[in-house]
């Protein structure tokens, strides 16, 4: 995959024993002279997991193209919906307090405020080069998530799993 | 560090977003997005472990007729279909989420390919019948980079690879860094999440709010072990100094009558928190103590902590409003729906809070014209316990 194909300069400068290691993958000449059973058995299997990741980590970059734009419309649509229940968003989470340490004037001005400009920079990082792409991704999977679950999530997930355990545990019980 | 503008993408048309990245930095990051995926179903299929999922088979049942996220083609799969059909999707889906990492993890072209479809078919169903956000939207788009397209002519051409640039090694060490902070903070997630140990030191709680932000461990609550036997939705009570009696979340005559499906997607979505009872509030509010930043104590909550959030919210938007007419009495009820046992389909309203504390049970049961019920959140869900009757509307009593 083009993953592993794009040369790097680094990857071009190459050692001798690197080349060696690329002509006699497995070893088999020194595992004669060392140990012969233990060398090969291990080289086997470090060959074999070498194989399988190259194999397991294989991503086709317009599948990665359709992940990038259909995440991107997904938060956009999740960014409208969010706006929409700005208003009732901590009563709806069972908040009675702001639970960030800014903007508790007026929480739904600022959850607002914290939509757009979570919009805005993953719209921005997508046109910014080198140490942002890579943190594009991350953005959207992870600090997107991070920040509803820490607005929204920890009330709801933390009591319908306690439900849910003291539900079966009295079940179980009974 | 995945090449993700590399096809489609603006960079692709001006041949810009090539070779950003050392190759071992995005072959690291493949590996990762892959392991996650295959991690994900992984700990979703072995944290159902409830009866409802496995003896019963009623899971995704109890999950479609959740009223919080109910969507018209799921009320009426529940109205309409039978209990065998639940079955067989709630096996079904068990046997989706086992065989997705299984397969991914064949490294197999084919194998591959059936996993995406299965990723996709499992959450396209899932989007259908229930109204879950963005989640099984998320996982859709997730699922495209399981799929390998038959014929690779995926890797296109890199003659321009050469001439890209390379990112400096300090910022692909880093990124690498904080890779390895990320998997750590998981394993101690899992950690803390089998053997919990309270945190008392500050560096403790300060890990903990570093769980919050950056691990990558997904908390499955919502439907493990299993879904919820009983389902419901609030019902704020109110009469205005001008006398009416409204719902002050509808702006409507109070009524214990189930809503539509459609009415629920955005203005009840996530009021589906069921009523907590104290000591479940109590736990909740020493871990908050313990997370909390601020210096600002929280109020003494004697009763549920979401009963009391829901009943402050309504009161204090109504006193914001200047031209809303105020209110004279406040209750919440809880319209309690049984899922199984013989009393399936059974509506309850339960009074969960009132402001003021000491309003009577009769004033709601009038209001309603509906005897209503004394709450008792641990309860919930338990098939073997009848409510307690509070009042009869005063209309009823008399006959």
């Amino acid at each position: 995959m083009s993953l592993d194909g794009a040369p790097s300069r680094r990857r071009t400068a190459r050692s001798s024993e690197q080349k060696a290691r690329v002509a006699n993958p497995l070893g088999i000449g020194e595992s004669l002279l060392v140990n012969w059973y233990t060398r090969t058995r291990s080289s086997l299997i470090l060959a074999f997991l070498q194989v399988w990741t190259r194999q397991f980590r294989r991503i086709d970059e317009r599948c990665l193209a359709a992940m990038r734009i259909s995440l991107a419309c997904v938060l956009l649509w999740d960014i409208h919906r969010g706006w929409v229940l700005a208003d009732d968003w901590l009563a709806m989470q069972a908040y009675d307090q702001w639970p960030l340490p800014f903007g508790p004037q007026d929480p739904a001005l600022s959850l607002r405020v914290a939509l757009a400009l979570l919009g805005t920079a993953t719209l921005a990082l997508d046109r910014l080069r080198r140490v942002v792409r890579c943190l594009q991704l991350s953005i959207r999977l992870t600090l997107h998530h991070r920040l509803s679950r820490c607005l929204g999530l920890p009330a709801s997930a933390v009591e319908s799993g306690v439900a849910n355990r003291t539900a079966l545990e009295s079940r179980r019980a009974a | 560090m995945l090449p993700i503008g590399r096809r489609w993408s603006l960079d692709a048309l001006r041949r810009r977003a090539v070779g950003i990245w050392p190759a071992w930095l995005s072959s690291t990051a493949a590996l990762g997005l892959l392991a996650t995926i295959c991690w994900i179903y992984l700990t979703t299929f072995f944290s159902k472990d409830g009866p409802a999922w496995w003896s019963e088979g009623d899971a995704v049942r109890l999950a479609v007729a959740d009223r919080a996220v109910a969507r018209p083609l799921g009320m009426w799969c529940v109205q309409h279909l039978s209990d065998e059909w639940f079955r067989f999707l709630t096996w079904g889906t068990l046997l989706a989420e086992a065989l997705v990492p299984v397969l991914v993890l064949t490294a197999r072209d084919w194998c591959r390919n059936v996993a995406a479809l299965l990723v996709a078919g499992l959450h396209l169903g899932m989007w259908l019948l229930m109204d879950l956000g963005a989640f099984p939207l998320v996982m859709m788009g997730v699922a495209a980079v399981i799929y390998l397209p038959l014929s690779h002519a995926v890797v296109a051409d890199h003659s321009d690879d050469g001439s890209a640039a390379v990112a400096q090694i300090w910022v692909a060490r880093i990124l690498a860094g904080l890779m390895a902070t990320n998997l750590l903070l998981a394993i101690d997630d899992e950690r803390q999440f089998r053997w919990p140990v309270e945190p008392e030191t500050s560096m403790a709680r300060w890990l903990r709010r570093g769980h919050t932000f950056l691990a990558a461990e997904p908390v499955w609550a919502m439907y493990a072990p299993e879904p919820l036997r009983f389902t419901g939705w609030w019902l704020p009570v109110a009469k205005t100094i001008d006398g009416d009696l409204v719902d002050p979340l509808t702006n409507g005559a109070p009524t214990i009558a189930a809503f539509s499906a459609v009415e629920s997607r955005l203005r009840w979505a996530y009021l589906g928190n069921p009523p907590s009872s104290p000591a479940e509030s109590e736990a909740l509010n020493s871990t908050r103590a313990t997370t909390s930043t601020g210096s600002a104590p929280r109020p003494e909550i004697s009763a549920g902590t979401t009963q009391k959030a829901y009943l402050g919210f309504f009161l204090r938007q109504r006193s914001e409003h200047a031209a809303l007419p105020a209110f004279v009495w406040l209750g919440l009820v809880y319209v309690y729906e049984v899922l199984e046992g013989p009393d399936r389909g059974r509506m309850v309203p339960m009074i969960s809070a009132s402001w003021p504390e000491d309003l009577p049970a009769i004033q709601i049961a009038d209001a309603l014209q509906h005897p209503v019920f004394k709450l008792d959140a641990s309860r919930l869900g338990d098939a073997h316990w009848t409510p307690r009757k509070m009042a009869v509307p005063a209309s009823a009593s008399a006959l």
